[in-house]
């Protein structure tokens, strides 16, 4: 406390910022003059007392009169930037619009990355969910397929955690009344439903899929069995490996949001894997994903200390320590770091860039525009605006500017929507809810300030005496901000073009890369129903019709990967570890993608031993094997033979490395082996001719042999480029973003040309008369901007080198960042640059110098 | 002109009194000595800033005194209007009484 014989600060300072400036000292002299006395008759306590009520009781007046002048001047503020605006069309039409580009790109940006965040927080416990990962010793990856019994091991050994649930997903048809339809199917155990937010709108019951018979639907897959009819009680059939099954509808859950990792069209009991032959009491057997619900107490890294040697408790062989992902950074992050969320920031600074250059083309325009509102600020100056308030009236103004601007922008967004949500592939809107709104709101309100805050400084500072007698407002020159706003703009736009440039480079590449095999006309379908069963009699069927070339069945390459790290061979060296994938394959599955070979043969029907003891490796696998000559060699693999039986067998041939997965990954080493107990896709290679009747007679065998079910194909080369849907997206956001950035930046420089060729057009009339040509002329105007974009470039190259750098190591096979992108979007900047200000340039330059002279 | 209000006019005296030391505090201690009742400072304030502002006073800024946190005080006095003013309301008031005491005398 401050020494008693002097009145409380707080309230002095309250009472200076509640006085006119005249009153102030005596009525503080007055005040405590009297707190004085006070003090020595009645105490200090009371004195001070005393002070402050007196103080406070002046508070309602003060606010009072303030909001109402206040509220004065707002008005007169709104009134004149309307008639600014009204005065200057072009002006304000460049400055709204670039704002409200800026804005919407920022808003659009925004609620797809609030989508993207979003993602798996909707379930009541998602902080308390974790997905447990496998890390095995020999290798630096995470897996999330584990055996059956960890689940109810980890519930019963630990009591952090409250519940585990055992996932096993996979596509399955199922069938009602007759009519078959495709869905996801994921087994679950009944605590599923307590630890996700799945709610039930129809039955359910205390303990859902507890029954090993019955089945929860999800909405739209109810809707799609039974229409209008009441599923409950009633009986459905799901086909599994070739054979249809009961299961009876118990409940009806709502459908997983777009914004969830976790995916199905019904539920079952997670022991209906066993009706394949899949164990689910061995911990050998890896195929399923256990999630876990830890106590509200616990947190994750605790409990993933505690569990992470289970594994190799159950079982001493193992080589997986546990790990735990958390659910909410399932969608978003790579386990081993990395992931989506690289491109979520990636965009997000995209979104603020523009917003940025947006605001400094407000800066820019507003400043260079100040000087014709000297004489405003001078006169207001005089008759007694306070700095405080000049600076108020400019933020104001750039407020206006940018609500008005958000309103378009909003405008905008409506418009654009839609053709994000298909480049984005999600379900975007606008929902005035409290915080979007909030947040939206926030940001006009940020832009405002920020793009306000320069002019309102530069300007409140002209000194009223000079500009009122008509001094010099200096034109061009001693403002090196607004060069150096100019030239981070166009920073920011070349880096942007440099980078869709190389995300377009290295798209192409990938797509156009020879994969090793012959992507074109091979159409791929599942083998469902009977066609599993029934597969050689299709394939007879199917090759009757000359059009088909080749068909041949595998396990899936391309989609799914299968991979072991039991295999073993001739002279290998015992503690090695090596993970190989298994692709099983038939007769033709060298013919349907023109497989080379480069030791050895394929397998032959001639050889009947192929189908019992036949091995291929590729390239990659030979060479990781170290053997020398691998042919003939003897080599086990994990994998049932035609015989049902895992055996050793003989290497016959090396294949040449052809690419199975996406070009992010390395080529693995594979191996090749007959098992038509693996067989899940039919791959048909097809004549290009007649390409509609084929399709139509494939789809005609199909339905024969699997009657009910909806035919669904791909082309091979479609669903490669699925792989790399991630990338093409944001190649199409990268192009938006920067043709959007290139226009907010040419309208600046539009602006501020047109500016620049005003201020000077006395300047250019003299020039003319005395002998200038207008080449001449355009030149001097347009050689001020070159040199920025220039400096621009030597700025954006080397950055912008770097993230490309970076981001191009995500690749195994890439392209090399050659110095052609980085020239090509500096000429590109130089020509966009050159045109937006040569036009003013030219207009200004062609002018008769007999009006320019007599101006102003 | 516009009649003053009770307490303007015991301010406006008050000033009188005082001569060339009323300040805000000397006025509300004069008027608290007078009337005997307890007046704040707030009270007489107001009032004092209002007559300020019709011109009937005028003020300005005095000496420093150290009790007073070393800050000048802003002495009032009656301005010419002022001066009418009040004596427009003595010579109704006196007449007033006049004629009241004048007829209690013819009645009495």
């Amino acid at each position: 406390m401050p020494a008693p014989d002097r009145p409380p600060l707080f309230f002095q300072h309250l009472l200076r910022l509640m006085t006119p400036f005249a009153e102030r000292e005596p009525l503080l002299g007055d005040l405590e003059e009297m707190y004085v006395r006070l003090l020595g008759e009645r105490g200090a306590i009371q004195a001070r007392a005393w002070y402050g009520w007196t103080v406070a009781r002046l508070i309602p007046a003060y606010v009072r009169s303030e909001i109402r002048w206040r509220f004065e001047m707002v008005l007169n503020y709104l009134k004149i930037v309307l008639r600014n605006i009204r005065k200057h069309k072009s002006y304000s039409l460049i400055n709204i619009t670039g704002l409200a580009a800026g804005l919407a790109c920022a808003i659009l940006i925004f609620l797809w990355t609030q989508n993207e965040l979003s993602f798996d927080r909707f379930h009541k416990n998602a902080e308390r969910i974790g997905l447990v990962l496998f890390k095995p010793d020999y290798a630096d990856w995470l897996g999330n397929s584990g055996p059956g019994p960890l689940g109810p091991a980890l519930q019963k050994d630990y009591p952090e955690i409250v519940a585990a649930t055992r996932s096993f997903d996979a596509p399955a048809p199922l069938r009602y009344g007759g009519r078959t339809f495709n869905g996801r199917v994921r087994g679950v155990d009944p605590s599923f439903f307590r630890m996700f937010s799945f709610p039930f709108v129809r039955g359910g019951g205390k303990e859902p899929l507890a029954d090993p018979n019955s089945i929860v639907l999800a909405e739209s897959m109810a809707e799609k069995l039974f229409g209008t009819q009441d599923p409950l009680g009633k009986t459905v059939g799901f086909e599994w490996w070739g054979s249809w099954h009961d299961f009876r509808v118990i409940g009806v859950v709502a459908d997983a949001p777009a914004n969830s990792s976790l995916r199905f069209d019904y539920l079952l009991p997670f022991n209906f894997v066993t009706r394949s032959g899949m164990s689910i009491d061995n911990w050998e057997v890896s195929a399923y994903q256990t999630y876990v619900l830890i106590a509200p107490t616990a947190s994750m890294a605790e409990v993933e200390g505690k569990i992470a040697g289970t594994m190799k408790r159950s079982l001493p062989a193992s080589p997986y320590l546990l790990r735990l992902q958390p659910l909410t950074r399932l969608h978003l992050h790579h386990p081993q770091g990395g992931g989506p969320i690289t491109y979520v920031t990636i965009i997000s600074l995209i979104g603020f860039f523009i917003l940025m250059i947006a605001c400094i083309n407000f800066m820019n325009l507003s400043t260079a525009r100040s000087l014709k509102r000297a004489r405003e600020v001078g006169l207001r100056k005089v008759v007694g605006s306070s700095r405080g308030a000049l600076i108020r009236q400019f933020l104001m103004e750039s407020l206006a500017f940018s609500f008005l601007a958000s309103g378009l922008a909003l405008v905008m967004v409506r418009l654009l929507l839609p053709s994000v949500n298909r480049i984005v592939n999600a379900s975007l809107h606008l929902q005035f809810t409290m915080s979007q709104g909030l947040i939206i709101f926030g940001m006009t309100f940020l832009t405002g300030c920020l793009s306000g805050s320069y002019p309102a400084l530069y300007l409140s500072k002209f000194n009223p005496l000079q500009v009122l007698k008509g001094g010099p407002t200096k034109g061009r020159g001693g403002f090196p901000l607004r060069r150096l706003l100019v030239v981070f703009q166009f920073v920011i736009s070349i880096g942007l073009t440099v980078g869709t440039l190389t995300i377009h480079h290295q798209l192409l590449f990938m797509r156009n890369r020879d994969m090793g095999i012959n992507r074109e006309f091979v159409i791929n379908f599942e083998l469902r129903g009977d066609l599993r069963n029934n597969y050689r009699t299709v394939k007879t069927k199917l090759l009757e019709n000359p059009d088909i070339l080749a068909v041949s069945a595998t396990n899936g390459s391309f989609t799914k990967r299968f991979a072991t790290d039991k295999a073993d061979w001739e002279g290998k060296d015992p503690v090695s570890k090596l993970v190989m994938a298994i692709h099983a394959v038939d007769y033709d599955y060298q013919k349907v993608f023109d497989l080379k070979m480069a030791e050895g043969r394929y397998f032959s029907r001639e050889f009947p031993t192929d189908l019992t003891a036949g091995i291929i490796v590729n390239e990659t696998a030979a060479r990781v094997m170290g053997l020398e000559e691998p042919l003939g060699k003897k080599f086990f693999c994990p994998i049932p033979y035609a015989s049902g039986r895992e055996e050793w067998g003989t290497i016959l041939g090396v294949v040449k490395d052809f690419h199975f997965r996406s070009l992010h990954n390395k080529i693995e080493p594979l191996v090749l082996a007959i098992a038509p107990g693996w067989f899940t896709d039919c791959y048909v290679r097809i004549r290009p001719a007649n390409m509609p009747r084929t399709l139509a007679f494939i789809e005609k065998t199909f339905k024969e042999t699997a009657p009910g079910f909806p035919f669904e194909y791909a082309f091979l080369d479609e669903t490669i480029d699925q792989l790399y849907r991630t990338e093409s997206q944001i190649g199409d956001l990268a192009r938006s973003g920067t043709a959007l950035a290139v226009f907010i930046s040419c309208l600046g420089l539009i602006g501020l040309a047109s500016f620049t060729a005003e201020q000077r057009t006395r300047e250019i009339g003299i020039r003319k008369v005395l002998g200038a040509s207008a080449a001449g002329i355009t030149g001097l105007l347009t050689g001020e901007f070159t040199r920025w974009v220039l400096v621009a470039n030597l700025i954006a190259w080397p950055v912008s080198y770097l993230a490309m750098r970076n981001w191009l190591r995500t690749f195994a096979y890439r392209i090399d960042l050659g110095w052609e992108v980085f020239l090509l979007s500096g000429a590109l900047a130089f020509a966009v640059a050159l045109l937006s200000v040569g036009f003013q340039a030219v207009r200004a330059a062609r002018a008769n110098p007999v009006a320019s002279i007599k101006y102003e | 002109m516009n009649g003053l209000t009770r307490k303007e006019e015991l301010i406006m005296l008050s000033i009188l009194n005082l001569r060339s030391d009323a300040y805000l505090v000397a006025i509300t201690d004069h008027l608290s000595r007078i009337t005997g009742r307890a007046i704040t400072l707030t009270s007489v304030h107001l009032p004092l800033t209002r007559l300020e502002k019709t011109g009937l006073i005028a003020s300005e800024l005095g000496e420093a005194t150290a009790v007073r946190g070393g800050r000048r005080k802003k002495i009032y006095r009656i301005t010419k209007a002022g001066f009418r003013a009040l004596g427009e309301h003595k010579r109704i008031n006196d007449a007033l009484w006049a004629e009241y005491l004048c007829l209690s005398e013819q009645g009495g």
